[in-house]
């Protein structure tokens, strides 16, 4: 199986990959690093949104 | 002045104008009365020296990101989830992962703006996930469960 590089297409068992897991406060996100030798040649990145956004009615009423 | 996470204030407005149909029609949507269609939506990737946040009330190329099979402007959301609620929370997340196709992105970028294309470009929301790049790879937005627990977008 090839796989696209900034090099064209390699072959992936040329490829030596890498998971490399970041979390934030709101946020998971894994970077799948392939390299070439010692070069990045791709970098594919997944994130997971873990903390939704909020808008809250505090104390909200219709009316007087 | 960075970027942030939030529901842009101007959405919050416009949900009381009837602004966005996300995910599902009603009989008042602008377009026709006799076969009304859902906004569409679209992401687009700023880079960590913008400003997006709760304050963009819009859509704006500056300090979005450029590079190899990147389209200004983003990609399109699946918006097939209508809006709902459970207790007193009403909720709504797209349908679908938000993906950006072999690209090449070297500067470093960390927050997409949700935006609906229909209406004027009118901004939804931000969201910061922290500095990134991509090379000749895929960028790929997971949709948390469109729950009143998880949902992305969550009015209590």
């Amino acid at each position: 199986m090839k796989v696209f590089t900034t090099k064209g297409l390699i072959e992936f068992s040329d490829l030596r990959v890498q998971d490399v897991v970041e979390t934030g406060d709101n946020h998971r996100k894994i970077l799948s690093q392939y390299f070439l030798g010692d070069e990045l040649v791709r970098q594919s990145v997944f994130v997971d949104a873990l903390r939704p956004l909020e808008a809250e009615a505090v104390g909200g009423k219709v009316g007087g | 002045m960075a970027n942030s996470s939030a529901i842009c204030t101007s959405f919050k407005t416009e949900l009381m104008l009837g602004a966005h149909q996300l995910g599902s029609v009603t009989i008042v949507s602008r377009t026709s009365l006799t076969s009304p269609t859902t906004d569409s939506l679209k992401a687009a990737l700023y880079l960590t020296t913008g400003s997006i946040g709760a304050g963009t009330t819009a859509y704006s190329s500056t300090n979005e990101v450029s590079g190899t099979n990147y389209t200004a402007g983003g990609v399109s959301v699946t918006n097939a989830t209508a809006p709902t609620s459970s207790g007193t929370t009403a909720y709504w997340t797209p349908s679908a992962a938000i993906t950006y196709t072999t690209v090449t992105l070297s500067t470093a970028f960390d927050t997409v703006l949700l935006y609906n294309s229909t209406q004027s470009n009118r901004a939804i929301l931000a969201y910061n996930f922290g500095s990134t790049t991509v090379t000749a790879g895929t960028l790929t937005l997971n949709m948390p469960t469109n729950d009143s627990t998880h949902a992305l977008i969550q009015l209590n």
